[in-house]
């Protein structure tokens, strides 16, 4: 599975991975999230529970 | 629960849905970290619904959100026991094709032509505290990583890596990512540790900076300069070895071809509305196509998208 072969990878290589993710929001800031991420000049942004 | 739903016209609004109960071979996951991917200004600019911004029809209101990560809460008639315990950390490959064709068969349900779901798209996805899916999508999440980063990778990240592997990125290549979108600055940080040389291109500085951070060792702004023209002169006039263009602008995608030297390897992923980009027959050859990264059940994704690789051949 590419999925996990990639999940393993970034493991074992020591991906900054948690650098990518700039923004983190509630469920309830969804209107704010994507105004903001439809200007593209971000990193990701993720909801979290 | 309530979930996010793209309304076009950048609107959205949360709505009420009932909780999600397990059917025959399906899972529940309790949502822990749901990721925003770029393919989600489709449905959220579009004119008319999620669906029908993609050509796949479907009806009524769909939960957003195609990068689900979170753990295991119930589990349908017919999943073993050990196959994914409640509890389990899990990421998702949001595509449930017919299961039939010879794309399913090897995991590319993405690729299926007889009738896909697409959660998050036209399967209720992750924007929501609850998510059902079959249970043969679920990825397991390893110890290490963190729900934000599986989410991440269950899109995103993933289609970055598949791409790379697509064009065999080494150490020995200098790699150009066109677009700093969460695909392209993955694709930059991968990229560097798989021991490329990395030159990001984008339009927005605040992105190229963040490329700049994740291991791009040259970073060009298309805006101001040609950036086929800086990649030749950052590679002694040959071309990059390795190109992906990671934005689905027309313009990008043929500059990424064009930055490729003889030989070189490009890789096509965002989603684009155009077919590949011609270039002269002399200069350019399709050797492999259809891929949405992230591979079988996991390789290349989207499945309108062209995530093409080509081989530069000739100039």
């Amino acid at each position: 599975m590419g999925q996990a072969e990639c999940a393993r990878f970034i493991v074992d290589k020591k991906v900054p991975l948690k650098k990518l993710l700039t923004h983190r929001f509630k469920l309830d800031e969804a209107e704010r999230a994507y105004k903001l991420f439809d200007t593209q000049t971000t990193g990701k942004g993720v909801f979290v529970f | 629960m309530r979930g996010v739903v793209f309304l076009g016209g950048r609107k959205l609004e949360i709505q009420e849905f009932p909780d999600p109960t397990p059917g025959p071979g399906e899972i529940v996951i309790a949502i822990k970290a749901s990721g925003m991917c770029g393919s989600d200004l489709h449905p959220y600019r579009a004119a008319g619904n999620a669906a029908a911004s993609l050509g796949l029809g479907g009806s009524g209101p769909v939960i957003a959100g195609h990068e689900p990560c979170g753990v295991v809460e119930a589990a349908g008639p017919g999943v073993s026991a050990d196959f994914a315990p409640v509890g389990t950390r899990v990421m998702n490959h949001h595509y449930k094709g017919c299961g039939k064709c010879k794309h399913c068969r090897v995991g590319w349900s993405q690729l299926c032509r007889h009738g896909i779901t697409v959660y998050g798209m036209t399967g209720h996805g992750a924007h929501a505290p609850y998510m059902k899916a079959p249970a043969f999508t679920m990825v397991p999440l390893p110890d290490e990583l963190s729900f934000e980063e599986g989410a991440a990778i269950s899109c995103g990240t993933g289609t970055a890596h598949g791409a790379l592997k697509r064009i065999d990125v080494s150490g020995r290549d200098t790699l150009a990512v066109f677009g700093q979108g969460p695909v392209g600055l993955s694709a930059t940080m991968l990229g560097h540790a798989m021991g490329a040389r990395v030159i990001a291109v984008d339009v927005s500085k605040e992105r190229l900076d963040l490329a700049k951070e994740f291991g791009a060792d040259e970073v060009v702004n298309s805006q101001d300069t040609d950036p086929v023209k800086a990649i030749h002169d950052l590679t002694h006039g040959e071309g990059a070895e390795t190109t992906m263009d990671c934005t689905g602008v027309p313009e990008a995608r043929v500059a990424a071809v064009r930055s490729a030297g003889t030989w070189g390897r490009v890789a096509l992923v965002a989603r684009a509305a155009d077919p590949p980009p011609s270039t002269s027959a002399s200069t350019c050859c399709a050797v492999s196509s259809p891929s949405t990264p992230r591979g079988p059940s996991a390789p290349w994704d989207r499945p309108s998208a062209h995530a093409s690789s080509w081989t530069r051949r000739s100039r």
